[in-house]
């Protein structure tokens, strides 16, 4: 907005790029210090550590992706990208903020400043009525979400006295039934985790997540699916890992009904859906069923299996709505029926979309695979049996939804419509491509590094 | 360790503050949940993070730990930026629509 006041519309894009990349080479200065030492930032209320750099390092890197695809989604309205994008921004830095945080309040103001950002931005196609239906659900349900979220930590703060997550595991360890408030103190953690369930659409409470990616504007669904959700589930594992570990046996109970639901709501109900992004939506609900199996299965030494499930998630959900994007804008429908004959229109798209969704249904020797295989692992040393085979039930049944895009690319008849690509888009999906790949085939080596 | 000596709630004083927020979230719960008209919903959601900073300041008086009072500041002008976005969103579905009612935002089903 800055460079906008100037009047230099044309060098937004590559000054948030720049922005991002020189954040994302901050953001590894203290890499190879053994321990990181630094001074307490705000009243040690955000932390540095590997962990939060390889978070970070996450979502800076689709952030550079995404301004790239909203540069040329935005491509028929110059003159407001400049406001979309330093919304985008403010989104990336309330995700930075979640990740890092040490203290509920702060993690409370990450999650608004990107929810906020997001409820605008869901709304931000103000003469689609669907759009603006978008905006209000999302709105309306995350305000309700941060409510409960607010009073469950208020409740918190009744029994414990403080929000800062060092404290706050200090006294949970010292904590016995004998204590008094108990019952706050439930109450409060149950509220705090139905406020993230919310957040990451995980089954009970995922009503808004298949209308809100449908009605927004698809590159606002792809910020949605990728670094909205990502940034929710590590906050989810930071909060549930530095806090609540001494509640485990409370809350692994609760953790394991809803990943069970999460996993098979999302993967059934996404089989009947025929419009792209609303599958997208639920085959989003049972990533985030995984990802909750992995905040239950991996402890807090084995991070790097979460990061590498969400990097591979994020990764693969980009390439997906990088080849949707232009499909949908070309072909003015956002159904399955718009992929029909993409493979003798588009071969790269095709391609390219191929891979990802292969990914995500988790076939070797992709990402997702990888990714579900580690946290199923994890999980199999912690006896949880049963959510195993469930999940692998469902994975082979995504497998399905996904094959019918395959079908319509590679099966169908194309129509007359062309689908127009700038080259220049062609080589940031042959890029993201590449780095999906890369990925997942040195998942031995990612996962060694960080 | 923390300095403050825990003491049970409900037998004190406070007890009366948490009641009240408990009374004023659930109001606002049922709100969001059955009232149809957007600006009514918005008012509830209003009240239940109200709710949770009476609990917060009750809490933070009665313990004399600031750090409560500290979150409410915080609390209030988040409220205030989402207010400002949802009528925002109101205002440009009421362009489209005519109408503030909820019921009425069901284009997508599935």
């Amino acid at each position: 907005m800055l460079v906008e006041l100037l009047g230099l519309r044309k060098l937004v894009g590559p000054v948030a790029v720049l922005g991002l990349l020189v954040t994302l080479y901050l953001n590894f200065m203290h890499w190879n210090e053994e321990v990181v030492v630094l001074d307490p930032i705000y009243n040690d209320m955000f932390v540095v550590n590997k962990m939060t750099m390889v978070f970070n390092a996450i979502i800076l890197s689709l952030a550079v992706f995404l301004v790239f695809m909203g540069a040329n989604f935005y491509k028929d309205e110059k003159k407001h990208w400049s406001d979309y994008l330093s919304i985008y921004i403010f989104a990336v830095c309330g995700a930075i903020l979640m990740i890092g945080s040490h203290h509920l309040l702060m993690t409370f103001i990450g999650i608004e400043i990107l929810s906020v950002s997001l409820y605008v931005l869901a709304g931000s196609n103000r003469t689609k009525v669907e759009s603006n239906e978008a905006g209000m659900k999302y709105f309306i349900m995350g305000a309700f979400a941060s409510g409960i979220l607010l009073f469950g930590m208020a409740l918190l703060f009744g029994a414990t006295g403080t929000l800062h997550y060092q404290k706050l595991n200090t006294f949970l360890l010292a904590f016995n039934n004998s204590t008094p408030n108990t019952g706050f103190l439930y109450t409060g953690m149950v509220l705090i985790l139905i406020g993230f369930f919310f957040k990451i659409s995980a089954a009970p409470f995922h009503f808004w997540s298949p209308d809100v990616y449908q009605g927004s504007p698809s590159i606002v669904t792809a910020f949605m699916a990728t670094i909205a959700k990502i940034a929710a589930v590590t906050s989810l594992y930071l909060l549930l890992n530095q806090v609540f570990v001494a509640l485990h046996e409370l809350y692994d109970i609760l953790l394991i009904l809803i990943c069970i639901a999460t996993i098979c709501i999302g993967n059934i109900l996404a089989i009947v859906q025929t419009n792209f992004k609303r599958m997208m939506a639920y085959s989003g609900i049972s990533h985030a069923g995984f990802m909750i199996l992995g905040i239950l299965a991996v402890d807090f030494n084995h991070w790097h299996v979460i990061a590498y499930y969400t990097m591979g998630y994020g990764f693969a959900n980009l390439v997906g709505f990088g080849v949707a994007i232009p499909v949908f804008k070309s072909m003015k429908n956002e159904n399955v029926a718009a992929f029909n004959g993409l493979f003798f229109k588009r071969p790269i798209l095709a391609v390219a979309l191929t891979i990802a969704l292969l990914s995500m249904a988790s076939i070797p020797p992709l990402a997702g695979f990888w990714g579900k295989y580690y946290i199923l692992s994890a999980a199999l040393s912690k006896d949880l049996l049963l959510i195993v085979i469930i999940a692998i039930i469902n994975t082979v049944l995504s497998v399905y939804f996904y094959f019918r895009i395959f079908v319509a690319m590679y099966a169908r008849k194309p129509d007359n419509t062309p689908i127009e690509v700038s080259s220049s888009y062609k080589f940031l999906l042959i890029i993201l491509t590449l780095i999906l790949l890369v990925i997942s085939l040195m998942p031995d080596m990612i996962a060694g590094c960080i | 360790m923390i300095a403050l000596e825990v003491v049970d709630i409900l037998s004190n004083p406070v007890n009366k503050y948490v009641y009240l927020s408990i009374i004023l979230f659930c109001i606002g719960v049922m709100g969001v949940l059955m009232r149809r008209n957007a600006i009514i919903i918005l008012m509830c959601v209003e009240l239940m993070l109200n709710a949770a900073n009476l609990l917060l300041v009750a809490f933070s008086a009665y313990q004399g730990n600031v750090e409560g009072q500290m979150v409410v500041f915080f609390v209030i002008v988040v409220a205030a930026a989402e207010v400002a976005v949802g009528l925002a969103l109101l205002i440009s579905i009421y362009r489209n629509l005519s109408s503030t009612d909820v019921n009425l935002l069901n284009k997508m089903k599935g």
